[in-house]
């Protein structure tokens, strides 16, 4: 017994200090593991949606075949519609489904608009039937019944001849469209749940409108067709201010040369990338109480523009461009105080549609929606069905484009689905 | 009796530390909590190899043309253990542009597949553009620039068992 005494005790220490041991070392081992080491990135491989080929932080919003543009954010930013092969569809931000779409071959859309968060405008013609009758074909707005209403998208026509169309910030559409009381002339129209036309005419046809940050004003750029004035077939930039008008001049661009997308008000004046036709185009502005454009500061000599869109607060421009002729294209945002240009793609071999409507902001202007597909120079296999395959085909990609802590997460973190 | 007290606290002490080592394990397992986003899966980690599996002869799809009599070639391959009965092989053939509603669809059966069995399968497709009549399908605003053919080949045999390739030829 004596010779067992010394034992016990050192057999319950030992074992007390064991579990201790262990303890410690599991409890902070493995704390260490999982948050003090990261995870390592996986390869890209073509297919992947995490990875379309645009840099980090970019994100598809859509997937599979048939050509997407026209991207537009509801008023809140959780949801998003686009022209998809001459139809509108729209969904939540980032399911793959779209929730609903305008239905017929007898129409075709080219951009869509957001009246409130669950009614949408169409922007489009009626083809086959009412054509072949010799009934009109001039470009309509469609209103849409509420998203509440279970189906396809269904198409009310409210407004006929429209030529352009922009969101105000707080809720309704500026519409332009052909006068008919004046050949060759414009007017704008106020949509909302009704339609109200704004005094005075433009002159000329409307190639571009966009509204500026606080809704107080409209810039447009419009072609004259009238001849025998000083005027004749030249593009000239204008204001409206709302609600009386009248059209004044921003600038009148000098012949042969084309403005490139839609001009867009935002600090420091109207900004708009304009060329002789053909390129090369550059990004200009005019300031406001000005009549001259002049170079936007900030983009550097050699830039190549294709298109811009203004933030939300008009303190930013998205421009897709190039830095040179033979650098890639990529999506920039241009902080128009300080006069930095940012790159928020690194492009690696994408194409990017540069049409007038294909950019888009977040409404808390977070981030940019650009249209692109990847460049095939042969054949390229996928493991997946096309369903599911993003750079194959035209897709809707959401770019990180605020300051750093209001910049969506990764795409790493959560695919859509 | 005080030496058999002071052994039961020793193992008492001893087991609730190891319980609660290994309740912190599994706490620290089950990762976030409810409302936090599902983790993805590591992409790197390999998965269990499909039997079934299926790919396109790729230096072949280089030498399609567009028009009638295309040959694809596709091989299917067994790689489990076990034979795979009945393997069916779809192709469709469509355009990028989802608003034509004109897509062919080529179908054939290789019958079993041994083990570690590879066969070749050859598809005769039409890869003729749209007819201008067939265009009155599609809304005049979805017409694409470089429109891209899109040939998705499907392997399907019992049990759940299928592979799938898409080939976008541009």
């Amino acid at each position: 017994m004596p010779r067992n005494k010394p034992r016990r005790p050192l057999s319950a220490t030992l074992a007390a200090a064991f579990a201790v041991a262990l303890g410690s070392l599991l409890a902070s081992g493995c704390g260490e593991s999982v948050e003090g080491v990261p995870i390592q990135p996986t390869p890209a491989r073509p297919q992947d949606a995490a990875d379309p080929g645009l840099g980090p932080g970019v994100r598809p919003l859509s997937f599979g075949p048939g050509d997407k543009s026209s991207p537009r954010f509801s008023p809140s930013g959780d949801r998003v519609a686009f022209v998809l092969d001459g139809h509108v569809a729209e969904k939540p931000l980032y399911t793959q489904s779209f929730d609903r779409k305008t239905e017929g071959d007898d129409f075709a859309a080219w951009g869509a608009e957001w009246l409130s968060e669950d009614n949408l405008a169409v922007l489009g013609r009626k083809t086959a039937g009412e054509a072949a009758a010799g009934a009109s074909t001039l470009d309509s707005l469609f209103l849409t019944a509420p998203r509440d209403d279970p189906g396809p998208l269904r198409l009310l026509e409210a407004v006929e001849g429209v030529e352009e169309a922009d969101a105000l910030p707080d809720r309704g559409l500026v519409v332009a469209v052909e006068a008919p009381w004046e050949e060759g002339s414009s007017g704008l129209m106020l949509v909302r749940r009704w339609v109200k036309p704004y005094p005075g005419s433009i002159p000329g046809r409307v190639l571009g409108l966009s509204v500026s940050p606080d809704g107080s004003e409209a810039a447009l750029a419009v072609r004259h067709d009238k001849a025998g004035n000083e005027t004749e077939d030249r593009v000239e930039l204008l204001s409206y201010r709302f609600p009386a008008g009248p059209a004044r001049r921003v600038a009148l661009l000098a012949e042969g040369q084309e403005v490139l997308g839609v001009p867009q008000w935002a600090e420091g004046g109207v900004h708009f990338v304009a060329g002789a036709e053909g390129g090369p185009y550059a990004l200009y502005r005019v300031p406001e109480g000005s009549e001259e454009p002049e170079p936007v500061p900030g983009v550097g000599e050699g830039f190549l523009p294709a298109s811009i869109e203004a933030s939300p607060d008009g303190r930013k421009l998205a421009v897709v461009g190039r830095r040179n002729a033979g650098s890639p294209k990529d999506l920039y945002v241009l902080d128009l105080a300080s006069g930095t240009l940012e790159a928020v793609t690194a492009n690696e071999d994408m194409e990017f549609k540069t049409g007038p409507r294909d950019l888009a902001w977040s409404p808390d202007g977070s981030g940019v929606v650009l249209v692109a597909r990847g460049a095939l120079s042969g054949p390229e296999v996928y493991d997946a069905p096309a369903r599911s395959l993003a750079p194959a085909f035209y897709n809707l990609y959401l770019a990180p484009a605020g300051p750093p802590d209001e910049r969506p997460e990764e795409a790493t973190r959560d695919r859509p689905r | 009796m005080r030496g058999f007290a002071l052994w039961l606290l020793g193992a008492s002490v001893a087991f609730f530390a190891a319980a609660g080592a290994f309740l912190l394990l599994a706490n620290l397992g089950a990762g976030p909590g409810r409302g936090a986003q599902i983790p993805q899966a590591p992409r790197d980690t390999p998965a269990a190899r499909p039997e079934l599996a299926l790919r396109f002869v790729e230096s072949r799809l280089e030498e399609l043309e567009s028009g009638p009599g295309q040959t694809v070639l596709i091989y299917v391959e067994n790689r489990g253990e076990g034979e795979i009965p009945e393997v069916d092989i779809t192709l469709n053939v469509a355009s990028e542009n989802t608003a034509r509603t004109r897509k062919r669809e080529y179908q054939t059966s290789v019958g079993n597949l041994a083990p570690g069995e590879r066969r070749p399968v050859e598809l005769e497709v039409d890869l003729s553009p749209p007819m201008p009549a067939e265009d009155g399908d599609a809304p005049s605003g979805g017409k694409i620039e470089d429109e891209r053919e899109i040939l998705e080949a499907t392997a399907i045999a019992p049990g759940g068992r299928s592979a799938v390739q898409t080939a976008v030829l541009p």
